[in-house]
């Protein structure tokens, strides 16, 4: 089981947004795929059409086994577990995860871990395994913060495939442009690719569906399954 | 073991690989020249990235190793 | 109706000397048919009152009620669909005439459900198609026998014991080799020599060519050489007999003539030869990759020199070799204006590339590249024409040759229109058949590469300093100034290499005259080269490169031998001079299955890069005008001006430029003039030689239709758009007002605008605002763009008012895009020689049509009669019945 944390670099980058699409994409290509809420503001289901009243998750009940009626799956098959109403702890946190590990699925499957903003890095037991997706805007802000991030990193003893995820990218807009120019040769461990600007991201949210399937013409398709793509070669690379 | 992803272009195709895929020679690697005037630019165009790039080199000094892994 | 008062007095009479004859009701319907025939249908008065009397005469003998007359009537219509309404006229007795011998003979179905009336086989249709079927089948099973011959011969090498013999020492002995190459030499000197009977002769040149005919099919180089050894024996063999056995010594005027007809065949042949020899092999070299760390790679100056020409040509080549991918501080752009335009160095200031300029004109382009060497100081100098928009990839691409061997002093790529040029233009075939320019670009230069024999053209490409300065600079004494320094350079020592990948396009010559003008410059050349710095003298050169420039020269001389070509049948049509002093049979047996089999071989070597026939054309048009400027500059290599070829213009409506088309017409006069002369002969002349006599025609009908081509080029097209549009296919992307995106394709773009192709329906309205995405390499830019007009899934997009920075970037992910140029030969299918003959034909029937269009004013009443007379003749021939409803 290959698992991918995604985690925006400050909250409002879209990162839930892109978990929904991946999970899309990913399960477009025939394999298992598992996405696990790790958020308190639950928001996951409102991408993957669960209905707005439920609000239980993982976080209701005591231990994996109890929650396993939680699992949700969607119209393309991605399985999902919301995270509920009930604050968690982080111990409960990494608990989930490491259950989550032991479900009885094939080595293929993906594990999506929807990780909140605020959490930080350490909280998490990151193995040589893991992928790391760091979603930033291109903005001033995230700038300085993946100049921090990356400070940070060199101080790492253990090792994971981290990389920053460009979401939001408006080649229109000068300051991006820009940014995005100095990254791709500047910072290290930039994601060959990035998810462009495309209303239809947020607009399938309110069709309760994902952009991968309302718009499979739009640039946003070509972008998740570009990012589906590579993320199948960088975990192939690890194995 | 083989996964079926659709090979999706990255908005555009790429061009040298078109080039190289036809015409190159064997191990041929090409260079996608970094303007590196036009980031300077970017950098002194900013004071908040000027800070950072500044502090960063500092650091990177400091600490006796480039901040490029 | 009938005026009452005088019709009344001889009716009265006819209708009371009928009426001993005939009843009342027939006398009524007499008159009734007479004057129906007579007014309405304006037959002749005597063929009115005749028909009547043929119509009841039918009605005894034939019951004509209602329906069965309706019926006759539709199929006679139908089976004479033709006949015009009055139908007893002269005109209309031959037609039917014609037209019931064409049923009886070809028993043309009348079925009426057939869409497409079907020949059904009568006799001699059945026996050729059943000929054509057995000819079919055993060239299919020649064809299979001989791929099987081959493939058999090739999978025998896999054996060992043939392994162990094929890789023996014994063949790398030199003494052996001597003796094979001498036995092969003394061999095709038997062949070529020894004189054979007719009935001999006739076996030999079948055998060759049903070999040949029956290799066509098999791919691969053994089977090329073997199809050019036996051209070359065939050939050779003509050659050899027309010298030894066809010059009519008694005879002066025939001697003269046949004599200068002989030298211009050796000229061809020698050509042939040399062209054999040069395209055997072609390298099709790979680019060589540069060290990983661009602090080792070499600086380079691109020079881009001008003249004349508007600053809206030389703006996308100064900013797509500003984005070539080199370091920017090792790559330095410099443009050189000899014409000290100040919007040119403001430009040049905008953007950011050097601009020099000079105090005088002296040496044109040389003198002009010769002066930015004494202020420039990179190790290698790029050029390109000021048209010419280099590949962002051109540099890499190029420069590894230079690295990987320090002897190399020239990488040359291919030159590539995205224009049409005039031939194309004009007859309407761009892209349709590979043009002019692709036969060197795509095939010689790439066999002079084998030969290390490549030279410099001018553009596009890139040349090392160190070498030019040794030779001391661009070489001036001659107009062609790139090939002359390419030579220059060859004789020191240096090594050139071709690099067969269109990395930069530029504009084909606007017109006509201005083709021409550019010819005449480099045929004036390089007869300079040739008598300044001859390369079958002088030291530096081996053997292959000295045949190769040789060859080069001797395309340019084809001024005198093209026209002695055009005109050869004439002297025996009009003078009745045997220039060939042979018997008919003896020149069919010679002449037609040489000229065949070297067609043949010459399609299989050259058959993607130009079309059968289109080399006689192109050499029609130029001969004439090279003529002068070669023979001159042979005598006196320094007389003569340097004329700059015009690039840029616009034409702004379609004319015929006679002034250009003289020559040709002259000519086509000659051999029309001739051929309707020999009509006359055959008919009236002596008929003892009419086996002659009728090859001359046949010969002077190819001229024609080879000239009818070259009066057609003559004919300028309107241009329609002053920018020009590229075809191109690579993915985009739009983002609309409501921020939704869609990926597009680009179907063709131009400085100012894009064509794109959606995918799925779109919502989109003209004078809508759209951004384009597109890509430069990994960069994504956003261009503002209007809708200006759009129609199912295409969209045609303007771009206005871009800044500085846009404009760039748009020439970047468009103009220099690494793969821009790549499908420059991926439309064109290998050569069909029938089918290319047919191309030319209605090219050349289109030149007549030109002719007549463009006729001066004068001229009209007449060609008016002879059209008219033409269309009424051709109106008499029968046709097939099709369906009238």
């Amino acid at each position: 089981m290959r698992k991918i944390y995604l985690k925006g670099i400050k909250g409002g980058t879209g990162a839930t947004a892109i978990v929904a699409n991946l999970a899309c994409a990913l399960k477009k290509s025939n394999t298992n795929v598992i996405v696990l809420d790790l958020d308190p503001k639950n928001d996951l289901g409102l991408h993957l059409g669960l209905s707005w009243e439920h609000n239980t998750g993982w976080s209701n009940y005591n231990s994996l086994n109890a929650a396993l009626a939680e699992f949700h799956c969607d119209s393309d098959g991605v399985i999902f577990l919301p995270f509920g109403s009930e604050p968690s702890r982080l111990n409960e946190l990494q608990t989930v995860i490491r259950d989550c590990e032991q479900l009885k699925v094939d080595d293929n499957s993906w594990l999506l871990l929807d990780c909140p903003a605020h959490l930080d890095l350490d909280h998490f037991n990151l193995c040589a395994d893991d992928i790391f997706l760091e979603v930033v805007n291109c903005d001033a802000t995230c700038h300085s913060f993946i100049y921090k991030r990356l400070l940070k990193l060199n101080q790492q003893t253990n090792h994971w495939q981290h990389y920053f995820l460009v979401n939001r990218y408006n080649s229109a807009s000068e300051l991006e442009f820009d940014l995005l120019q100095l990254w791709q040769s500047e910072v290290p461990l930039l994601a060959p690719l990035y998810i462009n600007k495309d209303e239809v991201i947020s607009e399938s949210t309110a069709f309760r569906n994902v952009a991968v399937n309302c718009a499979p013409y739009s640039v946003a398709n070509d972008d998740f399954e570009t990012l589906a793509g590579w993320l199948v070669s960088r975990a192939t690379h690890n194995d | 073991m083989t996964h079926v992803v659709k090979n999706s272009t990255i908005l555009t195709q790429y061009d040298i690989t078109n080039l190289l895929r036809r015409f190159g020679g064997k191990n041929q690697q090409y260079v996608e020249i970094v303007d590196v005037q036009k980031n300077l630019q970017t950098i002194n165009k900013y004071p908040l990235i000027k800070d950072v790039s500044s502090s960063v080199h500092t650091h990177a000094l400091s600490q006796g190793r480039t901040k490029s892994n | 109706m009938t005026k009452p008062s005088r019709a009344s007095v001889t009716q009265k009479s006819m209708s009371l000397f009928l009426s001993i004859f005939f009843t009342k009701k027939i006398v009524r319907f007499l008159f009734f048919k007479f004057h129906s025939y007579f007014n309405q249908h304006k037959v002749s008065a005597l063929a009115a009152f005749l028909l009547p009397f043929l119509l009841l005469l039918l009605s005894i003998f034939i019951k004509l009620d209602n329906n069965n007359k309706r019926r006759l009537k539709a199929k006679l219509a139908y089976l004479y669909p033709h006949v015009s309404k009055p139908i007893v006229t002269p005109a209309n007795s031959i037609r039917i005439f014609l037209q019931s011998l064409y049923l009886l003979l070809f028993n043309v179905s009348v079925k009426k459900n057939a869409p497409k009336n079907r020949i059904r086989s009568h006799y001699s249709a059945k026996f050729f198609q059943k000929s054509a079927r057995f000819i079919r089948y055993l060239d299919t099973k020649l064809v299979r026998s001989c791929k099987r011959l081959w493939l058999l011969g090739s999978s025998k090498s896999t054996t060992q014991s043939y392994q162990k013999i094929a890789s023996a020492k014994l063949w790398r002995n030199r003494f052996l080799h001597f003796m094979f190459y001498g036995l092969l030499a003394l061999a095709v000197v038997i062949f070529v020599t020894v004189p054979f009977s007719l009935e001999a002769q006739a076996i030999f040149i079948s055998l060759i060519l049903l070999v040949s005919y029956s290799l066509r099919r098999v791919k691969g180089q053994m089977a090329t050489i073997a199809m050019i050894t036996l051209a070359v024996t065939s050939s050779t063999r003509y050659l050899w007999w027309r010298y030894t056995d066809t010059l009519n010594w008694h005879d002066p005027l025939a001697l003269t003539l046949g004599i200068g007809l002989l030298l211009a065949e050796s000229y061809a042949w020698l050509v042939l030869i040399l062209g054999f020899f040069q395209t055997i092999n072609p390298l099709h070299r790979k680019p060589i990759p540069l060290h990983k760390d661009t602090a080792l790679w070499p600086t380079v100056d691109v020079y881009i020199p001008t003249y004349n020409e508007p600053l809206n040509v030389v703006r996308p080549t100064a900013i797509a070799a500003q984005s070539i991918d080199w370091p920017a501080d090792k790559l330095n752009i410099y443009i050189l204006d000899d014409g000290k335009r100040p919007e040119f160095k403001e430009f040049a200031d905008e953007i950011g590339v050097g601009y020099l300029d000079r105090p005088d004109h002296k040496h044109a382009k040389a003198g002009n590249m010769n002066h930015a060497m004494k202020h420039t100081s990179g190790e290698y100098i790029a050029i390109f024409d000021c048209d010419h928009i280099p590949a962002r990839s051109f540099l890499q691409m190029t420069m590894g040759q230079f690295i990987n061997d320090s002897k190399v002093c020239l990488v040359q790529t291919p030159h590539h229109f995205f224009s049409a040029d005039p031939f194309e233009r004009n007859l309407n075939n761009h892209r349709q058949i590979p043009n002019e320019n692709m036969l060197f670009y795509g095939l010689i230069q790439d066999g002079n590469d084998m030969w290390d024999a490549t030279f410099f053209c001018g553009s596009c490409a890139v040349l090392k300093r160190q070498a030019l300065e040794e030779i001391g600079g661009f070489a001036v004494e001659t107009v062609t100034e790139d090939a002359h320094t390419a030579l220059r350079m060859q004789r020191a020592g240096y090594k050139t290499t071709y690099i067969n990948i269109p990395q930069a396009a530029g504009l084909a010559t606007d017109s006509l005259s201005a083709h021409i003008g550019q010819r005449i410059r480099w045929a004036r050349g390089m007869a300079q080269i040739f008598r300044l710095d001859n390369p079958l003298l002088g030291k530096g050169l081996n053997i292959g490169q000295r045949l190769c420039y040789i060859n080069a020269m001797l395309h340019f001389l084809s001024g005198i031998p093209r026209i002695v070509f055009l005109t050869a049948p004439l002297a025996l049509i009009y003078f009745n001079a045997y220039i060939i002093y042979a018997p008919f049979i003896a020149i069919f047996l010679y002449i037609v299955p040489t000229l065949l089999q070297v067609k043949i071989t010459n399609s299989r070597i050259q058959g993607k890069y130009r079309y059968s026939y289109w080399g006689e054309v192109y050499e029609s048009v130029l001969a004439w005008y090279i003529l002068k400027p070669t023979t001159v500059a042979l005598f006196n290599p320094n007389k003569g001006k340097f004329n700059v070829t015009e690039k840029g213009g616009f034409n702004d409506k379609a004319r015929y430029d006679w002034l250009i088309s003289k020559p040709y017409i002259i000519l086509l006069a000659f051999n029309v003039i001739g051929m309707c002369y020999g009509v006359f002969r055959l008919f009236f002349g002596d008929t003892s030689q009419i086996g002659v006599l009728l090859i001359s025609m046949l010969w002077a009908s190819y001229n024609t239709m080879i000239l009818g081509a070259a009066v057609a080029v003559a004919a300028e097209a309107k241009q329609v758009r002053s920018s020009h549009r590229i075809k191109a296919n690579f993915p985009a992307a739009i983002r609309l007002s409501n921020g939704r995106t869609m990926k597009v394709k680009i179907t063709d773009y131009s400085d100012n605008g894009v064509g794109i192709e959606t995918a799925h329906e779109h919502m989109c309205k003209t004078n809508d605002k759209i951004e384009l995405l597109m890509s430069r390499g990994k960069k994504q830019f956003s261009f503002p763009t209007y809708i200006c007009n759009t129609r199912d899934k295409q969209i045609g997009l303007t771009l206005r008012d871009l800044n500085l920075e846009k404009q760039k970037a748009f020439i970047q992910c468009t103009f220099s895009r690494a793969d821009a140029w790549l499908d420059w030969q991926d439309n064109f299918k290998h050569d069909k020689p029938s089918y290319s003959f047919k191309k030319v034909f209605t090219t050349s029937i289109r030149g007549f049509n030109n002719l007549i269009f463009h006729a001066p004013n004068q001229l009209k009443p007449l060609i008016n009669f002879i059209t008219r007379a033409m269309t009424q003749l051709a109106s008499l021939l029968p046709i097939n019945p099709k369906k009238v409803f």
